[in-house]
C-alpha cells in the first residue's frame, strides 16, 4: 500500500452512527454535518408538534444542534447520542412554552403548514377519496387535540408515540420516574381519545 | 365512561397516531429551512476543535507544529483502509521525556491512544497489530514523527 496516498476518509454513509459521533466529538466537521442532516427533521417535527409554530420550532432545532456541537466532547457514551439530543430539544421546547405562558394572553396563530393542500395525495389511504378525507380529518383532529394537553404530557406522548423513545429515556429527559411517565402517557391517551371523539 | 366506549376510542386513537407518525415523517414541509443547518455549520466551523499542537521540528530559527486533529485524521484514514476496523476517538500526546529544546526533523516522539470498534468475528489481536504498524508507518511518512506508543482500545463491536 502506498503510504503517501491522499488522505481521504471513508464517507459518513459507510460508517455507523456511534463512529460518526466519536469523530464529531474529535472535531470532524463532515461527521457532524452528517449527524445534523440525520436529526434535523426529527427534532423539527418534535418541536413543531410541541410549539405549533415553525419559527419557534426552527429556533429550538438550531439551539439544540449548536449546543450539541459545543457539548459533544463531554458526552461519555456514543450510543447515548440520540437520547441526549432529544433531551436537549425537549427541554428547549418546554422552556419556550414557559416563556410564552409568562407573556400571558399571547394568542397563538393557527398552524401555518402547507400540508392541507396536498393531503389528498398522501399515501396510506389506498386511493379511496372518501377514506383519504377521513384519514386526513382524523390526523388534523389528533394534532389539534394534542395542543390542549399540558406541555409535559404532550412531550411524553410525542416522545413515546411519535418518536418511539424508551420509557427510561423519557423519564431521564423529564427528570421524573418511569412510573410517572407511564401515568402521564395513560392520561394523555385518555384525553386525546376523548377530545377526538366529537368528530365520530 | 363505560369500558365498551373507551376501547374503540383508544383503538381509533392508536390508528390516528400511526397515521400522524407516518405522514409527518414523510411530509417534506415538516423540515427546518436549510438556513438552520447553514447557521449550525457556520458556528461549528468557527468553533472547530483542533486539539493541542505538537512540535514536529524545532530549530533556533523557529519550529513547526502540527495539530492533534491533523494527526487524528491521518490515523482515521489509516484505520479506514483496514477491513473490520472503525476508528473512533483519538488522543495524541508528545511522548514523555520529549523536551522543548532544538531537535532535528523526524526525531520527535508521540504517543497515540485510539479507540476502535471492530466487526463481529474479527481476529482482534491480529487486526490491532496490523493497525498499530500501519499507524506508525503513516505517521512517519506523512508527518515525520515517531509514534513511540500506539495504545488501541476495542470499545465496541459492529454488525456487518
Amino acid at each position: 500500500m502506498n503510504e503517501r496516498e491522499p488522505v481521504v476518509l471513508k464517507r459518513p454513509d459507510d460508517l455507523d452512527e456511534a463512529t460518526l459521533v466519536a469523530r464529531a466529538q474529535d472535531g470532524n466537521l463532515d461527521a457532524f454535518e452528517y449527524l445534523v442532516k440525520a436529526y434535523q427533521g426529527r427534532l423539527f417535527r418534535l418541536a413543531f408538534r410541541m410549539l405549533q409554530d415553525r419559527g419557534d420550532a426552527e429556533d429550538v432545532v438550531q439551539d439544540t444542534l449548536v449546543a450539541c456541537w459545543r457539548k459533544l466532547p463531554l458526552l461519555i457514551d456514543v450510543h447515548a447520542f440520540s437520547g441526549w439530543l432529544y433531551q436537549m430539544a425537549t427541554n428547549r421546547c418546554l422552556d419556550s412554552l414557559r416563556r410564552r405562558s409568562s407573556h400571558a394572553e399571547v394568542v397563538q396563530e393557527p398552524a401555518t403548514l402547507q400540508t392541507t393542500a396536498d393531503s389528498s395525495t398522501e399515501p396510506g389511504a389506498g386511493g379511496d377519496p372518501a377514506r383519504e378525507a377521513e384519514v386526513s380529518f382524523e390526523m388534523d383532529g389528533l394534532a389539534t387535540a394534542l395542543l390542549t394537553l399540558p406541555p409535559e404530557q404532550r412531550a411524553c406522548w410525542l416522545l413515546r408515540e411519535i418518536h418511539e423513545r424508551s420509557y427510561a429515556e423519557i423519564a431521564t429527559t423529564l427528570k421524573v420516574s418511569e412510573q410517572t411517565v407511564r401515568g402521564r402517557l395513560a392520561r394523555a391517551r385518555a384525553q386525546l381519545a376523548e377530545k377526538m371523539s366529537p368528530w365520530h | 365512561m363505560a369500558l365498551d366506549e373507551t376501547i374503540p376510542r383508544l383503538a381509533k386513537l392508536a390508528e390516528a397516531t400511526r397515521t400522524l407518525r407516518d405522514n409527518d415523517a414523510e411530509d417534506a414541509s415538516l423540515q427546518p429551512h436549510h438556513a438552520v443547518k447553514d447557521s449550525v455549520m457556520k458556528v461549528a466551523r468557527a468553533e472547530v476543535r483542533r486539539g493541542s499542537l505538537l512540535p514536529v521540528y524545532q530549530a533556533d530559527q523557529g519550529g513547526i507544529r502540527i495539530s492533534e486533529q491533523a494527526i487524528t485524521t491521518l490515523i482515521w484514514f489509516g484505520a479506514d483502509a483496514l477491513p473490520g476496523v472503525r476508528a473512533r476517538r483519538c488522543r495524541v500526546h508528545p511522548a514523555p521525556g520529549t523536551a522543548d529544546g532544538p531537535r532535528p526533523a523526524g526525531t520527535a516522539d508521540i504517543s497515540v491512544s485510539l479507540r476502535i470498534a471492530v466487526a463481529s468475528g474479527t481476529n482482534i489481536p491480529r487486526t490491532a497489530e496490523l493497525l498499530r504498524q500501519r499507524i506508525i508507518s503513516m505517521i512517519t511518512a506523512h508527518v515525520g514523527l515517531n509514534a513511540k506508543a500506539v495504545n488501541i482500545t476495542v470499545e465496541d463491536f459492529y454488525d456487518v
